[in-house]
């Protein structure tokens, strides 16, 4: 039934013109981002290097990255702006001396893989206590969903950023495991964490009307384990749903990604993230606001898309609505 | 014959909030024989599904026990009863809910012997198909690509699989359409004769259950009102109930008699006394003092009524 489904979901693709088109979009910022390193080393930058001396060529000309200001009052030095033409320092310099278009792509890939990764801890977690609370019921249930309702009430983004806070000094030591503080595992964790009880409810939810249908009572009868009814009644069923939260929990991850960076307290220097940049570009914003617009433009097609996807694929897997 | 399945005084009760408790089953005492088939008859919501269940270890009863050849079942531990699962098995009403949609009808069909770690599941499956008279071509499709009457037999197959001594059929052809319904009834009677399996069919459908039925246990709220040989309960009647029921059957032959008077009360309130008295026709002052027990009347019957119409 899934297989057909999402054949048909493929089938009915041409009718739906938005999706196939956040579809393209998604695919290309993907591709994009990955190219990261292939462009970097084409026009020949080191996006993660101070280079405030540095030099540049334009239309034949040797040019310095950092320009005296063109203001009245000629304070300071104003970075290389964009001229938009193919080839090194496209989108001009930032207040480092670094490529601004090799940075958004490696940006994107970092925004990206936390997004996704992000998205994928907070559904497993999601749904392995939707699951336990919904199935099992009773006091777990109470135990569980009340936990949910306290973390719920935290608003997200200071939930995030109390968390953030207290790890971004000295990394993160969980018995043995000692994560870095500039690892990337660190926001990733959090913003997993921060989501889990967006994403629980919808399937702690599927799950408990699914433990009370018919076909998990005649598994019982049959006499299937706990575990076996789990993995191969509730998990097949509870997939739709997870699918369908699937890209709107990525883009809600994204934006608390980009949140973090942009308050430097997500991806850390010299590495690049949109909200890192986009922090960058704040100084500049008069200036050279390509460096913070570039990003952010980045930031809200790939939501965009993600939206646009999920409410695609909920509309035709899960006609009653998952999330909300 | 000997006894399969027994049922001593089981209670089966559900707390609701406020302290309330709905009395769902209330003391119900039967016995299946084995082989035998043993209908369970009454209106919805008088506790017949919530009795099969139980019998059959869907759900511990609150008190009174249940055994299975002998053994005490009720109350045991999932994995205690596991052994006694394979044994006996439940056939549900809705054929389309009781499938998993996400797997195929080869692997539903499978799943029993994969539990219960039987070998040559391959060959037990076409058999299993054979017996109600589907082709092999089955396996590969989803539950919902069938009709319901088609679901029904796959449904049956897979009670089957595990060779049970009894099955527990919870309303097996209320869904269905009327022709459907003749197949699947004339399926159960070739099953029962062929394997021998004993069954208790639970339905409000008087014409089913006379087609279907060696015994009957009438049930009013919760209790049984009313058991014995279906020809005998059916062609004369002791309990008001059983005869009120029965009058409910339109025929074309003579005038439908008035229906009983009132509303069933609530489970969670049942009236003092014998439970029937707020209806029945014939109820005198001792009804709603003193609660009638279920004594032997002519063949074997038994009836729970201070004024039985047949003795």
């Amino acid at each position: 039934m899934l297989k057909d489904r999402s054949l048909r979901w493929l089938d009915g693709l041409r009718a739906r013109k938005g999706t196939v088109a956040a579809l393209f979009l998604l695919a290309g910022i993907v591709l994009a981002s990955l190219s990261a390193p292939l462009y970097a080393a084409m026009v020949g930058v080191d996006p993660f290097a101070s280079d405030l001396a540095g030099t540049t060529q334009r239309g034949g000309q040797t040019v310095d990255l950092m320009q005296p200001n063109d203001n009245p009052l000629h304070l300071g030095l104003t970075p290389l702006g964009p001229d938009w033409q193919p080839g090194p320092y496209a989108l001009g310099s930032d207040s480092q001396g670094r490529d601004v278009a090799a940075r958004v792509l490696y940006g994107g890939r970092n925004s990206l893989l936390i997004a996704a990764t992000a998205s994928l801890l907070c559904l497993t977690l999601a749904g392995m206590i939707g699951i336990c609370a919904g199935y099992f019921g009773g006091w777990v249930d109470i135990i569980l969903s009340r936990i949910l309702d306290i973390m719920w009430a935290i608003p997200v983004y200071l939930f995030a950023i109390s968390l953030s806070v207290v790890t971004v000094g000295h990394g993160l030591r969980l018995g043995p495991f000692v994560i870095g503080a500039d690892s990337l595992l660190i926001p990733i964790v959090i913003i997993a964490l921060v989501y889990v009880p967006y994403a629980a409810r919808p399937l702690r939810a599927r799950a408990l009307s699914l433990a009370q249908a018919e076909f998990v009572m005649a598994a019982r009868g049959m006499g299937a384990s706990h575990g076996r009814i789990v993995l191969r009644e509730i998990l097949p069923n509870l997939a739709t749903t997870m699918v369908v939260l699937g890209p709107l929990v990525m883009a809600l991850c994204l934006l608390a990604e980009s949140a973090l960076s942009f308050l430097s307290l997500g991806v850390q220097a010299p590495a690049a993230s949109w909200g890192s940049i986009i922090q960058d570009g704040e100084g500049l914003l008069y200036t050279r606001p390509a460096v913070a617009i570039v990003p952010g433009i980045a930031i809200v097609l790939t939501v965009l898309a993600l939206n646009v996807l999920g409410n695609s694929l909920r509309d035709h897997l899960d006609p009653k609505g998952a999330g909300r | 014959m000997s006894i399969l399945l027994e049922a001593r005084s089981v209670e089966k009760h559900y707390r609701l909030g406020g302290g309330r408790v709905l009395q769902a089953v209330a003391g119900v005492s039967l016995q299946v024989r084995r082989g035998e088939a043993l209908a369970l008859v009454g209106e919805s919501g008088c506790g017949k599904s919530t009795l099969g269940r139980t019998l059959i270890g869907l759900g511990a009863p609150t008190s009174g026990e249940v055994l299975f050849d002998g053994a005490r079942i009720s109350g045991l531990s999932d994995r205690s009863l596991r052994p006694y699962r394979a044994r006996m098995q439940m056939v549900f009403q809705d054929s389309s809910a009781s499938f998993n949609p996400r797997r195929t009808v080869g692997e539903a069909l499978a799943e029993p012997l994969k539990i219960h770690r039987r070998t040559g599941i391959v060959e037990r499956v076409h058999e299993l198909l054979d017996q109600v008279g589907m082709s092999r071509s089955v396996l590969k499709r989803y539950p919902h690509e069938f009709s319901g009457g088609q679901r029904q037999r796959l449904n049956i197959a897979r009670a089957l699989a595990l060779g049970p001594e009894l099955l527990v059929a919870d309303e097996p052809v209320s869904a269905l359409d009327v022709s459907v319904q003749a197949q699947i009834v004339n399926l159960f009677g070739d099953l029962r004769s062929q394997l021998g399996v004993a069954c208790v069919f639970i339905s409000h459908d008087l014409a089913v259950v006379r087609q279907m039925a060696d015994r009957i246990a009438v049930m009013y709220l919760g209790g049984i009102v009313e058991q014995g040989d279906g020809l005998a309960v059916l062609g004369a009647p002791a309990h008001p109930y059983t005869k009120a029921l029965l009058d409910a059957v339109p025929r074309p032959d003579r005038p439908l008699p008035p229906p009983l008077a009132g509303d069933v009360p609530s489970p969670v309130n049942p009236p003092s006394g014998c439970r029937f008295h707020t209806r029945c026709p014939i109820a005198q002052a001792r009804c709603a003092q003193e609660r009638p027990e279920l004594r032997g009347i002519t063949g074997g019957r038994e009836v729970a009524c201070h004024y039985p119409l047949v003795s």
